[in-house]
C-alpha cells in the first residue's frame, strides 16, 4: 500500500521520535513528567502554598495571586511557553516576611528563584534540592538561618548561587575520600557554577577544594564568616575566569598565591580582615584589570625593607582605583613608583604600618584622589607641597608619623578636604591662614606637634568645624572673637599651648560646643559668664592658667555638664553647690586660693556676707583718738576688742590651712596696739 | 483550534502584565540595613558637588562613605550634610537609623516635608534642617526624641503649628523656628521655658497677649496723674 501522504507520515514519525527522546532526557528518578495540565495544577497548589507560609507583605505584593487571574501571571511570575510550567519566581526587594515554603520544591522546572532582599526567616528547605533545573538562586539578603541544605548539590544546572547576607551557620565539611555522603554539603558538584556568594553568614569549616576547581566561576564571595585554611597555590589555574574574589573577614591565613594573575580578568582582589603573611606577589601587575585590591588588616609584609617593592608591578594596572595595603607589616620606603600608579585611582591606604623615608612628592599624580591614608607609619621629612595640587582630596591622614617642617600653603587648595588630621609628627612653624580656604572642613586635628605662632583668624571661618584640636603645641596670642562664628563646633582643644588674653564672650555663640578644652594655657581674666549659655556642654576643662574672678553661676545649670576641671587657676569667690557642683569626684578646684564655699566635700573656707573669705582679712580702723569724749573712747575699745576677737577667731578655725600663722597672729596684734592703744 | 486560541490569548494577557508589571510599579528597595536607608536618601538628593560619590550601597556597611560617621559596633552615628548644595527631599527611611545622633542636613535646597519617621530615632541629639526649602508641618513625632537638644528647623517654609508635645521634651535646649510660616500659640510650658522670642521670630504666630499692666498702689493719685496719666501704665 502506498501512503497518500508520505511527507506527513515522515514528519509525525519525527515529532514521535523526538518527543521520547525529549521525555527520556527529562525522566529523573525523583521526578515524573506529567502531562501539563498536572504540572499547572501542582504549580499553582505550591504558588498557594508559597502565599500561605508569608507573613508579612506590606507592600500588597501577593495581592495579585488569587484565582481571578493564570498564575503565570501574577506578580514575580513568569512560566514557559510550552508547558505553561513556572520557569522564574523573582520577589526580590518587597520586604516580605515570612519563611519559604518546602513546596517551591515543586516548580521543578524553575530556572531562576530570587527572594533576595526580604525579611524571610527559617530554614532553607531541603526540598530546593529538587529543583534541578534550576540556574540561578538567589536567596540573599534575608534573615535566614540554618544550615545550607546538602540537597543544593543536586542542583547541578546551578551557575548562580547567592546566599549572602543571611544567618546561615554550620560547616560546609571536607569530602572525605571519594565517599560523598548524603549530608555532607558538596558544592563541589555544581560544575557551571558562575557566581557563588555566602557571605555575610555564620558558615565555618574549610572552603572545599572542589570549589576552587569549578572552572566557570567568575565571582566568589565567602566574607565575614568563620572560614579558615589557605587560599590554594594554583588558584589562578584552577579558577581561570575569576573577576571577583572576596574572602575578607574570616581566618584564612598563609601566603597569596602567585598563580592569583593567571586569573587575568580578576577585576576585585578583597581579602582584608584575615591572617594572611608574606609578601605581595609582583605577578599582581599582570592582572590589567584589576579595579580593587584591598589587603587591609592582615600580617603582610614582614617588615622588610622591599615589601613596597611591588608596587612597581602594580603601574600597568592602568585600572586600578583602590590600593589599601592599611594595617599589615609592611615597611621599608614607600618607593617613588607610587606616583605612577593608574590616575584613577581614588583610595591609597598605607596606614598602620612601618613604612619610612619620605612621601613622594610625585603622590601628585595621583589627581582623582579622595582618601590618602598613611597615618601611623615611620614617614619623615616634609609635608610635600605638590599635597596641594590634589583638589578632589576629601580626606588626608598623616597623623602618627614623623613628619617635619611647616604644614604647606598649598594645603589650602584642597576645597573638598573635610577630615585633616596632622597629628602626633614634628610639624613647626604657623599654621598658615589659606587653611580658611578649605571651608569643607569638618574634622581637623593638628595635635602634639611643634606649630608657633597664633591661630590665623581665617581658621574660625571654617563654618562647618565639628571637630577643632590644635592641643600640645606652642600656638601663641589670643582667642580672637571670631570663635563665635562657628556654629557646629562640638570639640575645641587648645590644651597645653601658649595661649593668653582673656575668653571672647562670643564663645557663648558656640551654641553646639559639647567639649571645651583649655587647660595649660596663660589664658588670664573672668570665666565669661556666657560659657553658661553652651546648652549642650557636657565637658569644660580650664585648669593650669591663670583665670581670676569669680565662677559663672550659671555652670550649675547646664544640663549635660558632667565634668569640670578649673584647678590651678586664681579664680576666687563662692563655689556654688547646685548643679554639678554637688559632685565633687567631677569637680576639681584644687590650687584655687581664694575660692570658697561649695560643698563641704570640696573643704573650702566658708564665705562672708560679700562672698569672700572671712575670718583673715582683719579690719582695723585708724582714727584719731579723742579721749573727751567718752562715747568716743567706748567706741574705740569697742573696736580694739572686737579686732582681738578676730584674731582668736581666725586661730580657731576648724582647717589648719585656714587658720591665721603666727608671724600673721603677731603682726596683726602690733598693728592693733599701734592703732587703738598708742596715744597721740 | 480552541487549545491554540487559549494559548494565544493567554501569552497576550501575560505580555501585557509583564508591560505593567515592568513600568506600573517603582522598584521597590529593601531597607534591611542602614546603608539601605541611606541610599534610599541619595536616591532622592540631587548632588551637583558629587558629595555622595562614595554611598556605595554595594558595601558591608556605610561607616567608609564620606560624611558618615559610625561607632565601635558600625552603626551610624553621625550624618554630616550641611552645606553641601544639596536639593531634593528626605526620605521615610531616615528614621531608620537607630544609633543616629547627629543629623546635619542643614545649608542646602531641600525640599518637601519632614519625614514624620524621623520621630524613631530615639538617639537623636541634634537636629538641624535650616536654612532649607522645607513644607509641611514639625511632625509631632518629634516629641518622642526623648534625648534631644538641638532642633533647629529655622528659615524654611514650614507651615502649620508648634506641636504642644514638643515641650515634653525634656532635653531640648536649643530651639530655633525662626523664619518660617508657622502659626498658632507658642507654647510657654515644659521645655519651652527655656526660650525667648528670637526662637521663634519671623511666622505668623498668634500675637502674645499684652501683660495686664501691674495694679496701682493704694494711696490716691495725685492729681496730675489723673490728668496725665503715666505712659508707663498705658499698654
Amino acid at each position: 500500500m502506498r501512503l497518500q501522504n508520505p511527507g506527513i507520515a515522515f514528519r509525525s514519525m519525527y515529532f514521535l521520535c523526538v518527543s521520547l527522546l525529549y521525555s527520556m532526557r527529562l525522566f529523573q528518578p525523583t521526578t515524573v513528567v506529567l502531562s501539563a495540565a498536572v504540572g499547572n495544577e501542582t504549580d499553582r497548589l505550591a504558588l498557594l502554598k508559597f502565599k500561605e507560609s508569608i507573613s508579612n507583605d506590606p507592600n500588597g505584593v501577593l495581592s495579585s495571586w488569587n484565582d481571578s487571574v493564570h498564575f503565570c501571571g501574577w506578580r514575580g511570575v513568569s512560566c514557559s511557553r510550552k508547558h505553561q510550567r513556572i520557569t522564574t519566581l523573582n520577589l526580590s526587594g518587597y520586604n516580605l516576611g515570612g519563611t519559604v515554603t518546602p513546596y517551591v520544591g515543586n516548580f521543578t522546572f524553575l530556572r531562576i528563584l530570587n527572594l533576595g532582599s526580604n525579611s524571610f526567616f527559617g530554614e532553607i528547605p531541603q526540598q530546593v534540592g529538587r529543583l534541578f533545573r534550576m540556574r540561578r538562586l538567589n536567596l540573599s539578603d534575608n534573615i535566614l538561618e540554618g544550615k545550607i541544605p546538602v540537597n543544593l548539590s543536586y542542583c547541578l544546572e546551578l551557575k548562580v548561587f547567592d546566599l549572602g547576607k543571611n544567618r546561615l551557620i554550620g560547616d560546609i565539611p571536607l569530602e572525605l575520600g571519594s565517599l560523598v555522603k548524603l549530608e555532607i554539603l558538596d558544592l563541589g558538584t555544581l560544575r557551571n557554577l558562575t557566581d557563588f556568594s555566602i557571605g555575610p553568614n555564620y558558615l565555618s569549616g574549610v572552603i572545599p577544594p572542589s570549589l576552587y576547581n569549578i572552572s566557570s566561576m567568575r565571582i566568589f564571595i565567602v566574607e565575614d564568616n568563620e572560614f579558615y585554611g589557605t587560599i590554594p597555590r594554583n588558584i589562578g589555574l584552577t579558577l581561570p575566569n575569576l573577576r571577583e574574589f572576596e574572602v575578607g573577614v574570616n581566618n584564612f591565613y598563609g601566603k597569596i598565591p602567585e598563580s592569583i594573575s593567571n586569573a587575568s580578568q580578576l577585576q576585585v582582589f578583597d581579602i582584608p580582615n584575615n591572617y594572611f603573611v608574606g609578601q605581595v606577589p609582583e605577578s599582581s601587575g599582570n592582572l590589567p584589570d584589576l579595579l580593587r585590591l584591598n589587603l587591609y588588616a592582615n600580617n603582610l609584609g614582614d617588615y622588610s625593607a622591599n615589601s613596597l617593592d611591588f608596587i612597581a608591578s602594580l603601574i600597568n594596572c592602568s585600572k586600578l582605583e583602590m590600593l589599601s595595603l592599611e594595617g599589615n607589616n609592611f615597611g621599608g620606603i614607600l618607593p617613588d613608583s607610587v606616583a605612577n600608579l593608574s590616575t584613577k585611582l581614588t583610595e591609597l591606604d598605607l596606614g598602620g604600618n612601618r613604612i619610612s623615608g619620605k612621601i613622594p612628592a610625585g603622590l601628585q599624580n595621583l589627581v582623582n584622589s579622595t582618601v590618602l591614608s598613611m597615618y601611623v607609619n615611620l614617614f619623615t621629612g616634609n609635608i610635600p607641597a605638590s599635597l596641594g595640587t590634589l583638589r578632589n582630596l576629601k580626606i588626608l591622614y598623616l597623623d602618627q608619623n614623623i613628619l617635619s617642617g611647616k604644614i604647606p600653603i598649598s594645603i589650602g587648595n584642597l576645597t573638598k578636604i573635610y577630615q585633616l588630621n596632622l597629628s602626633c609628627n614634628k610639624l613647626q612653624g604657623s599654621i598658615p591662614p589659606s587653611i580658611g580656604d578649605c571651608q569643607n572642613l569638618q574634622f581637623v586635628g593638628m595635635s602634639s606637634n611643634r606649630l608657633s605662632g597664633a591661630i590665623p583668624k581665617e581658621f574660625f571661618g571654617l563654618y562647618s568645624s565639628i571637630h577643632l584640636d590644635l592641643s600640645r603645641n606652642s600656638l601663641t596670642g589670643d582667642l580672637p572673637v571670631e570663635v563665635g562664628n562657628l556654629k557646629h563646633i562640638s570639640l575645641l582643644d587648645l590644651t597645653g599651648n601658649n595661649f593668653i588674653g582673656e575668653i571672647p564672650e562670643t564663645i557663648g555663640h558656640c551654641e553646639s560646643m559639647e567639649y571645651l578644652y583649655l587647660g595649660g594655657n596663660f589664658f588670664k581674666g573672668p570665666l565669661p559668664s556666657q560659657i553658661a549659655s553652651l546648652k549642650g556642654l557636657q565637658y569644660l576643662d580650664v585648669s593650669l592658667n591663670d583665670f581670676t574672678g569669680q565662677i559663672p553661676k550659671g555652670l550649675a545649670k547646664l544640663p549635660f555638664l558632667v565634668y569640670f576641671n578649673m584647678s590651678f587657676n586664681d579664680l576666687e569667690g563662692e563655689v556654688p553647690s547646685n548643679g554639678i557642683f554637688r559632685n565633687t569626684s567631677v569637680v576639681s578646684v584644687v590650687g584655687n586660693t581664694k575660692l570658697c564655699g561649695g560643698v563641704s566635700e570640696l573643704q573650702l573656707p566658708g564665705c562672708s556676707e560679700k562672698g569672700k573669705i572671712s575670718g583673715i582679712e582683719i579690719e582695723v580702723e585708724h582714727g584719731n583718738i579723742n579721749f573727751e569724749n567718752p562715747n568716743q573712747i567706748v567706741s574705740h575699745l569697742r573696736k580694739c576688742l572686737v579686732s582681738v576677737l578676730e584674731i582668736g577667731l581666725a586661730c580657731s578655725q576648724e582647717s589648719p590651712n585656714e587658720r591665721m600663722s603666727m608671724g600673721d597672729v603677731t603682726r596683726e596684734l602690733k598693728h592693733i596696739r599701734n592703732a587703738y592703744l598708742s596715744i597721740s | 483550534m480552541e487549545m491554540a486560541e487559549r494559548l494565544i490569548s493567554m501569552i497576550s494577557a501575560f505580555s501585557f502584565l509583564s508591560l505593567i508589571l515592568l513600568f506600573g510599579f517603582p522598584e521597590n528597595v529593601s531597607a534591611n540595613t542602614e546603608g539601605d536607608a541611606l541610599n534610599a536618601l541619595r536616591t532622592n538628593l540631587v548632588d551637583p558637588n558629587n558629595v555622595l560619590q562614595s554611598w556605595d550601597p554595594t558595601l558591608v556597611n556605610p561607616c567608609t562613605w564620606f560624611h558618615v560617621s559610625c561607632n565601635s559596633e558600625n552603626s551610624v552615628t553621625r550624618v554630616d550634610l550641611g552645606n553641601a548644595n544639596l536639593t531634593g527631599t528626605l526620605v521615610p527611611q531616615l528614621g531608620q537609623l537607630p544609633n543616629l545622633q547627629y543629623l546635619e542636613l542643614y545649608s542646602n535646597n531641600i525640599s518637601g516635608r519632614i519625614p514624620e519617621e524621623l520621630g524613631n530615632l530615639t538617639n537623636l541629639v541634634s537636629l538641624d534642617l535650616y536654612l532649607n526649602n522645607l513644607t509641611g508641618p514639625i511632625p509631632n513625632t518629634l516629641s518622642k526624641l526623648g534625648k534631644l537638644r538641638f532642633l533647629r528647623l529655622n528659615n524654611n517654609s514650614l507651615s502649620g503649628t508648634i506641636p504642644v508635645s514638643l515641650t515634653n521634651v525634656s532635653s531640648l535646649q536649643v530651639l530655633d523656628l525662626s523664619n518660617n510660616n508657622l502659626t498658632g500659640d507658642i507654647p510657654v510650658n515644659g521645655s519651652f521655658t527655656l526660650f525667648t522670642p528670637i526662637s521663634f521670630q519671623n511666622n505668623k504666630f498668634n500675637p502674645v497677649p499684652p501683660s495686664p499692666p501691674p495694679p496701682l498702689s493704694p494711696s490716691s493719685p495725685a492729681s496730675s496723674d489723673i490728668l496725665y496719666p503715666m505712659s508707663s501704665l498705658v499698654s
